[in-house]
């Protein structure tokens, strides 16, 4: 059993120890957080310099005088197309999607119905007798559409 | 030596040695600073122990859309310290070219060997402040100086606001929304203290993101200013508002200026009219005493009045404009044509407690609770007040001795707009804390109306548009509205001044599914021949055009 003087003395000593390696710690982490601090200013600094620098080009007025060089004027009309109504997806083919989240994962590849999967059939053969392509549906429409749009653009530059 | 050491009392002797050495010296050092050299330890403690502020960023505004209508940016302090520099006259001429000061002024300041310190600018921008850093010279100091920097100059001057060189936020958002925007100073006390708690962190303000679009609020100050210059008016407000959410799109005001300008201009110019003025609303204000004799059931959509043309009500006449009789009119037609008697009648059916009461319900003689600094909740007497009578009963019907300010006025049609819900008026849409967003919800605040009732007004107001106020027309779309053309009290001598009056106009559209309401308020046209059907309705026209085509709004009816 060492003496009770030198246990005191130890404990004193090892206290102490403790004291000066967290005082020190503490300061190490303080004069770390001041560098960092001090690195960060200037780096606050700069950035706040780009972000005016990003306004200033993003600001109506130079936008606007861009715009002006480029020789673009403000929109004063937006003429709306109307579209034909084919041109909304037929029910069938809406319909698929629907249909495979109320069967499940299992079903997810049947998406032709028999009467669709009859009437390409038919299609195909067809056109394997009269040696012609068929027109797609979605070709249709969409020939139509442009129909549709160059018949508008007429009647604006007629009405002009 | 070794026979010694492997005995146990040998070790202990050896161990206590040490360790009484070791306690000795932390003893000495204590002794040492704590009382030796202690004065010392204090002088270099309140040597060190000037405190370091650390600026917080202030935040962001930006608009709906992101963009940037006001943040913070830095500016540089110069100083000098004559004393640690050893060629002034190298030193002067390599400054003079960033400074933009003669070298022989900036020598005969830094020559001076008796001063300490020498400012030579007070605000010099970021870039040049990096290139006199760069210039490496000993005994030149740069400051760093936080600013607010507005990009976008006058635009929603009013409705942001500006914040001084002390920091000061003045009113709008800025005022309002200081606390957030501001954020937390952080601090340094000591030179080498580890003591944290002399140790504040800094936090960066909240950035701000708007319910205003930069493009309509540009929109609306062009049309404005056209219509301002056109009809040599005094001044006016536009406000645009989305009556879904009660936020708002645009809100302009004329005169205004540059908030980087703030200096050099009248306070009162930062003062926003659009929530810190009252006026008379005059006959727009007939939309709220029809949709409370609606809502009463006093009238309905298909009732019919006589009209004479002039009504006495307690001792005071109304008259309608030009004092014309119309014979049989429709409520419509009461508000095609803006009958102030059939208005009167209206209100004096209901009475003062079910008028007023719907007043109130409206919003109006309180203030909206909108976030912007400044507001005053406008002026209404009630009975029971020691100047109300029953003459004022009539006189409010048709908006007149009552003062409002635009914002109460736009936020009650609203209402209608809204199939009768007031929503309250805000222009802050997010609030961001350091990447955590906070969205701003859109606050019922009551009903005022039945929706079947707001929904018979809206047809009512689409009729009235089409029927008596088509220069508000915008081909395509249905337009729900009503114009004023209101007197202005006179102040000094009482009664109304002469040839001077507020021209405007309130309306929405799409009126079935409205996507926004307009107030267009112009004060002062020069011809005091032309009301607001012939000064504001245009202008809502021109604004709702642009709008249809900003928010992608298709038209509704066949051109």
């Amino acid at each position: 059993m060492p003496h009770p003087l030198i246990l005191i003395l130890a404990l004193l000593t090892l206290a102490s120890l403790l004291h000066l390696v967290q005082a020190t710690q503490i300061n190490i982490a303080v004069s770390r957080i001041r560098e960092l601090e001090a690195e960060k200013a200037p780096i606050r600094r700069e950035n706040a310099e780009l972000s005016r620098q990003i306004a200033e080009w993003e600001a109506l007025p130079h936008i606007m005088e861009r715009a002006r060089e480029m020789g673009l004027g403000p929109m004063l009309e937006v003429t709306y197309l109307p579209a034909p109504e084919d041109l909304t997806p037929s029910r069938e083919l809406t319909a698929a999607p629907v249909e495979q989240e109320k069967l499940g994962a299992s079903l997810d590849k049947i998406t032709i119905t028999l009467s669709r999967w009859g009437r390409e059939g038919l299609s195909q053969f067809n056109a394997w007798v009269t040696n012609r392509l068929p027109e797609r549906k979605e070709e249709q429409l969409m020939h139509r559409a442009g129909e549709t749009i160059r018949q508008m653009t007429n009647r604006l530059q007629r009405a002009k | 030596m070794a026979e010694s050491a492997s005995q146990p009392h040998g070790r202990l002797a050896f161990l206590s040695t040490i360790l009484i050495g070791c306690v000795l010296i932390l003893v000495g050092q204590l002794v040492r600073w704590q009382v030796l050299q202690r004065g010392r330890l204090v002088q270099a403690e309140a040597e060190g122990s000037q405190e370091t502020a650390i600026q917080p960023r202030r935040g962001t505004i930006r608009d709906r859309n992101g963009h940037i209508l006001a943040l913070d940016i830095f500016e540089y302090e110069v100083s000098a310290a004559p004393k640690v520099i050893a060629d002034p006259w190298e030193v002067a001429s390599k400054l003079a070219p960033i400074l933009g000061s003669p070298p022989q002024q900036i020598y005969r300041q830094i020559s001076d060997r008796e001063a300490t310190y020498v400012q030579l600018a007070r605000r010099i921008p970021w870039s040049a402040g990096e290139a006199i850093r760069s210039l490496g010279l000993s005994g030149i100091t740069l400051d760093p100086r936080p600013k607010r920097f507005y990009p976008e100059g006058e635009l929603a001057a009013q409705v942001i606001s500006f914040v001084n060189e002390e920091r000061e936020a003045y009113s709008g958002v800025e005022g309002y929304y200081d606390g957030l925007l501001k954020g937390l100073h952080g601090s340094w006390e000591g030179a080498s203290t580890i003591d944290l708690s002399r140790f504040t962190t800094i936090r960066d303000g909240c950035d701000l993101v708007l319910t205003i679009d930069r493009t309509i609020q540009y929109v609306v100050e062009r049309e404005l200013e056209d219509a301002i210059s056109r009809w040599g008016a005094k001044g006016g407000t536009i406000i645009v508002m989305d009556p879904r959410s009660g936020g708002i799109l645009a809100m302009a005001s004329h005169p205004s200026c540059d908030l980087n300008q703030y200096g050099m201009k009248s306070l009162a110019l930062f003062l926003n009219p659009a929530v810190s003025s009252q006026y008379e609303p005059g006959s727009v204000f007939k939309i709220v005493t029809m949709a409370a004799g609606l809502d009463a059931g006093v009238i309905t959509p298909q009732s019919t009045f006589q009209d004479k043309g002039a009504m006495g009500v307690k001792g005071c006449t109304i008259q309608n404009p030009g004092g014309h009789p119309y014979g049989q009119v429709t409520v419509a037609d009461v508000l095609a044509h803006s009958l102030n008697v059939e208005a009167a009648r209206v209100s004096t059916i209901l009475g003062p407690e079910r008028f007023y009461e719907y007043v109130r319900r409206f919003g109006f003689g309180q203030a909206t609770g909108v976030d912007l600094a400044g507001e005053i909740p406008g002026m209404l007497r009630l009975p029971g007040d020691g100047e109300w009578s029953e003459c004022d009963l009539a006189t409010n019907s048709f908006g007149q001795g009552v003062a409002v300010t635009p914002l109460q006025m736009i936020t009650a049609v609203s209402a209608v707009a809204n199939g009768g819900l007031l929503m309250k008026p805000h222009v802050v849409e997010q609030i961001i804390d350091r990447g955590t967003v906070t969205p701003i919800q859109p606050t019922v605040l009551h009903r005022v109306i039945a929706e079947r009732t707001a929904h018979d007004l809206t047809a009512m107001l689409v009729e009235a548009v089409e029927e008596g106020m088509r220069p508000a027309m915008v081909k395509g779309y249905k337009i729900a509205g009503k114009t004023g053309t209101a007197q202005i009290p006179d102040l000094d001598s009482g009664g109304y001044l002469k040839d001077r009056f507020i021209a405007s106009f309130v309306g929405y559209a799409p009126a079935d599914n409205p996507r926004f309401v307009v107030l267009v308020k112009i004060n002062e046209p020069k011809d005091p021949s032309y009301g607001g059907l012939e000064v504001a309705a245009p202008v809502f026209s021109s604004v709702a055009r642009k709008l249809f085509i900003h928010l992608g709004i298709p038209p509704t009816e066949e051109p």
